[in-house]
């Protein structure tokens, strides 16, 4: 272990590695800070920069793109609401309202803490544990993905906010919208009524960008412009207590980040949505959130980080991508050369801990470049909005137009940035949607393979230990509260802040 | 009614409609296969028949809950939705201005403002000409697309919108738009080799 | 592991050479059916996939042979439907490509598309990808007529990748060959089926040798045969007996190749099948082959549009439910 460290260490740490290191945790951030280029999309367009490197410096190099491109979307999240990847959607709930109130500086800051935190636990447990955890999340089959799922689900019913029918509305809106197209293991194309760029369904990405992006800048047009946020620069530091109060929800995201990561599939996705959504239960302030709560940005964006290390738990150790970016990371490996694969820790044993260490370093570089940045970066609030707004039109189209080089995501763009406007007027909550428009198709894959392997019959989910426990679990999240409110209720006279259901508030109208 | 009320009970209306309509398809697409295993129609049947429900739940709430103001327990409880304070500071609500917005709960809380202007002194029904005027833009630019080229259509919408729409100076505004068309040329087409559709001028 | 020149500046100058030739669209006159100008290779799927890895590795191979300056471009949706649709409409335009597989031909008898192979210009194959059937190294078979006799009195779960997959038509006319039937998992993707198969959760699968290689070498995998013409030559494979020698009269491989689009002139075939034989000589071709574990049976025009009929027409029997 030592012996590998040093290895890592001595590989990384020369003057050439660290300036490639450098140069795409850069190139990363910029890449992430256009809409709808997340960090999948940033590495695969830029591998051909690479080619002519050693395989250790240009594996370094696409790992630093990962990183930065992830830092890169959510500064944008933060700042004008419009997440790089599904997995910043949630960081856009407290990230942006905290911008509007002035703390972008903060919740910046917090967001480069939260991600080097997660990142430096969930690299000790990788480097530690990465053989058998992988193991463990061979396990985990279509039946126990089900699980996982129905799990998710509910924890995110719980954080649908005050009106929670409209919530679930949202959610089953986005589930619906994801079944546009052909779905898994079959061949029928369901609502594209003859289009072929419906074929492949309604990608996320342009409806991400959309509902939040263009929702918001029309939603502004239609509020007024207001004074550009003036702060002064010693306000825009993140505080002593802010740190304080995220030390809790980053440790708790960074373990659910690392343990959603390891299971293929799953992904950052739910892990950012579970971690805000367990935050909102266990916290003491959870009237503050979605009002720029601190917590609702630690603890989604270490989960998210957290999740992206984990994914190389199956992807190094079983040659098995974990998510996109891993998977296109894998592809690279070919290219070098390189055959991923279980065998790959003893026969590239350089190269994999030059890697590990490299995962290190430009975490770190992430945090020195960001930490002083993150003030500088919210000064971009300061830009007159009758000038950002069209710019933001113009990064908007041209980055929705990049992910398939075709002019109908401009117009689904579009479309759904008209829906996003009038969710807005109306006080629809967006953020059920793209989850279920992004666990959609992960749901009804679970769902066939599970029903296949049962042959019809979802009594098999009660077969697998692991699937029965998740769903007790699941259990238990629906039930807990309820019992915990009406002990609360009967031990003071008066109702107080305590937990209570989303489902006794509907209860109380 | 307010407006927003009006456009929330049709939000809903349509929406409880889409979803009974995503359970015909979805049936049509066969919801099971044989040996009842799952079918390409069970998540559009399943999502759409939720969808209606909760429509149909939401609809039945906001009829209810005109006519009841939410009690002192529930404002502790946070179970209203708070007063959401959003750029342009309190939403205001006038009864009868058809531009007016706010959503059902809201107007419990806040009180009539009276003046509904922003830093520029724009009133509730210029600004609403100013989104339709913006829209109208975009559509355009869209358009131009094809005949300019995608970088020129939106480097001239960044222009139109700063100077017609919200009465920038035209130098700087010039300035402003040329640089944010040459960073985006940089990184998508210089750096990533996005192909952007160059039109029928064929220039960039 | 190859030794390069570590060149810290050679990033930077290829991003500013990006840079320069971005802009430089010159529109020179043909001669001898050669392009004029840049030529673009589409590639139907998203960037990162095999299709995209075979893209750019042919247009930097055809780059090299010709000199001419290749850009490949993306455009995914639709599980290629899209790309395809888009290269029907640049009809008569020679500079032109794109990396085509299978979903050209599975997408007309699948999909309500626009196009058929017939619409384009086959130029080169080359090579191409079959399926080893894999299982666990602790399974009851030994053999593939081990797996099919199995099926016959009991319940063999067989993962696929796609209900228009490789490995869908694999096990279809494996089961239409020996009369049997499998119990389909459907998945999305060749790592997918993999975990799954290693995790315990399916029986049987099919999967391309470059994506299990590193599994049969550790021993977490073992092969029971290849659904393929002729036995592998590569060393890691040649151990493996295809399905024919043991009774199964079943061989397909999705091919790798290019196409241009239709209505260009003979000479603009012929100058394109010309870069495509040049390319085969070259070290890069046998490179990309190599490292894919494909088998090299490159053919051009004419004999490429044969293969893709008579492709279409098992694919036909095989969807024709």
């Amino acid at each position: 272990m030592i012996d590998n460290l040093i290895l890592g260490f001595s590989t990384a740490f020369t003057a050439e590695n660290l300036l490639w290191c450098f140069i795409g945790v850069l190139l990363g951030t910029v890449i992430g800070l256009m809409p709808g280029l997340g960090s999948t999309t940033g590495v695969a367009i830029l591998i051909p920069l690479t080619l002519t490197l050693e395989p250790v410096t240009a594996l370094i190099m696409l790992a630093g793109i990962y990183y930065g491109a992830q830092y890169g979307g959510t500064i944008t999240s933060v700042l004008i609401s419009t997440p790089g990847e599904a997995a910043s959607v949630v960081t856009t709930l407290d990230g942006y309202q905290m911008a509007k109130n002035g703390k972008a500086g903060s919740a910046l800051a917090i967001s480069a803490i939260g991600s080097f935190v997660a990142a430096i636990i969930s690299l000790a447990l990788l480097m530690a544990l990465a053989p058998p955890l992988a193991d463990l999340a061979l396990n985990f089959g279509p039946v126990e993905n089900l699980a996982i799922m129905i799990l998710g689900l509910i924890i995110v019913v719980s954080f649908a906010g005050g009106a929670l029918s409209r919530g679930l509305m949202m959610a089953a809106a986005g589930l619906l919208i994801s079944t546009v197209g052909v779905a898994t293991g079959f061949s029928d194309a369901r609502f594209t009524f003859g289009n072929i760029n419906l074929l492949g369904g309604i990608p996320f990405i342009e409806v991400m960008i959309g509902l939040f992006a263009i929702g918001e800048v029309l939603h502004q047009i239609r509020m007024g412009a207001d004074a550009p946020i003036r702060t002064r620069f010693r306000d825009m530091v993140i505080s002593r207590s802010e740190l304080k109060r995220s030390a809790g929800p980053i440790l708790r995201g960074s373990g659910i980040g690392f343990v959603l990561g390891i299971l293929p599939g799953a992904g950052s996705t739910l892990a950012s949505f579970m971690a805000y959504g367990i935050e909102k239960r266990v916290s003491p302030r959870k009237a503050m959130f979605g009002k720029g709560a601190i917590e609702g940005v630690a603890a989604p964006e270490s989960a998210n980080n957290a999740a992206a290390n984990a994914n190389f738990v199956p992807t190094l150790a079983l040659g098995i991508p974990g998510g996109g970016t891993t998977a296109v990371l894998l592809g690279a490996f070919t290219i070098y050369g390189l055959q991923p694969g279980p065998r790959l820790f003893e026969t590239q044993p350089t190269l994999i801990w030059g890697l590990l260490v490299s995962f290190f370093i430009g975490n770190v570089m992430l945090l020195v470049l960001n930490l002083p940045l993150a003030p500088v970066f919210a000064q971009m609030l300061r830009i007159p909005y009758g000038y950002l707004y069209p710019i933001i039109l113009l990064t908007s189209f041209v980055g929705a137009y990049s992910v398939s080089n075709n002019m109908f995501s401009v117009l689904l763009v579009l479309i759904f940035g008209i829906i996003g406007w009038i969710m807005k007027e109306l006080d629809l909550p967006m953020a059920p949607l793209v989850l279920g428009l992004v666990l959609g198709p992960l749901f009804e894959k679970a769902l066939v393979q599970t029903s296949a392997l049962g042959q019809g019959s979802f009594l098999i989910l009660l077969q697998s230990p692991i699937s029965v426990v998740v769903l007790l679990f699941a259990v238990a999240l629906m039930v807990g509260p309820k019992i915990a409110a009406r002990v609360a209720v009967r031990r003071s006279p008066r109702p107080t802040r305590t937990p209570i259901s989303d489902d006794e508030r509907e209860d109380a109208r | 009614m307010t407006v927003a009320q009006r456009g929330g009970l049709i939000a809903s209306v349509v929406l409880a409609v889409l979803g009974v309509a995503a359970v015909v398809g979805g049936i049509g697409y066969g919801v099971t296969v044989e040996g009842g295993e799952i079918g390409p129609g069970f998540l559009p049947a399943f999502s759409g028949g939720l969808v209606a429900l909760f429509a149909l739940l939401d609809l039945v709430g906001r009829l209810r809950r005109r006519t009841d103001l939410p009690t002192q327990a529930e404002l502790i409880l946070d179970t209203v939705e708070p007063v959401r304070t959003g750029h342009g500071g309190v939403i205001g609500y006038t009864p009868g201005d058809p531009g007016a917005v706010s959503t059902g709960t809201e107007a419990f809380h806040v009180p009539d403002t009276g003046d509904d202007l922003d830093i520029f002194g724009r009133t509730q029904k210029q600004r609403n000409r100013m989104l339709a005027v913006v829209l109208g833009l975009v559509v355009v630019a869209l358009i131009a697309v094809q005949l300019v080229g995608f970088l020129i259509a939106f480097v001239l919408l960044i222009f139109v919108i700063a100077v017609v729409v919200e009465g920038r100076k035209v130098l700087p505004a010039a300035i402003v738009s040329v640089a944010a068309g040459a960073v985006t040329y940089a990184i998508f087409v210089a750096l990533l080799r996005v192909p952007l559709p160059q039109g029928l001028l064929g220039i960039i | 592991m190859k030794s390069r020149t570590p060149l810290a500046a050679a990033g930077l100058a290829a991003v500013s050479l990006f840079a320069l030739t971005g802009c430089g669209a010159s529109a020179e006159p043909a001669a001898d059916g050669a392009p004029s100008g840049n030529v673009t290779m589409v590639v139907p799927m998203g960037a990162g996939g095999g299709s995209d890895q075979s893209g750019r590795a042919i247009a930097s191979g055809l780059e090299e042979g010709t000199g001419l300056n290749i850009s490949v471009e993306n455009r995914e949706g639709g599980s290629g439907a899209v790309g395809y649709s888009y290269f029907l409409s640049q009809n008569g335009k020679s500079n032109y490509l794109l990396a085509s597989e299978t979903a050209l031909l599975a997408l007309p008898v699948t999909q309500d598309v626009e196009f058929t192979y017939e619409d384009f210009t086959p130029i080169m194959k080359l090579g191409d990808d079959y399926t080893l059937l894999v299982v666990a190294p602790d399974a009851p078979y030994d053999t593939c007529s081990d797996v099919v006799d199995a099926a016959k009195d009991e319940r063999v779960v067989a993962a696929v990748s796609g209900a228009t997959s490789l490995d869908e038509i694999v096990f279809t006319l494996v089961e239409s060959d020996q009369d049997v039937e499998f119990d389909r998992v459907p998945f999305e993707s060749g790592s997918e089926v993999l975990t799954a198969l290693l995790g315990g959760q399916i029986d049987v699968a099919s999967l391309n040798p470059s994506e299990v290689v590193a599994q049969l070498e550790a021993g977490d995998l073992k092969a029971l045969c290849a659904f393929s013409e002729e036995r592998y030559e590569y060393e890691a494979l040649s151990d493996i007996p295809t399905a024919k020698e043991q009774g199964i009269d079943v061989a397909f491989a999705q091919y790798r190749g290019f196409i241009a689009p239709g209505g260009i002139t003979e000479d603009q075939t012929q100058y394109w099948i010309e870069a495509g034989q040049a390319y085969e000589e070259s070290d890069a071709y046998t490179e990309y082959i190599e490292s894919n574990y494909l088998q090299a049976n490159a053919v051009y025009g004419d004999e490429f549009s044969e293969y893709l009929a008579g492709n279409t027409a098992d694919l036909e029997v095989v969807f024709a439910e």
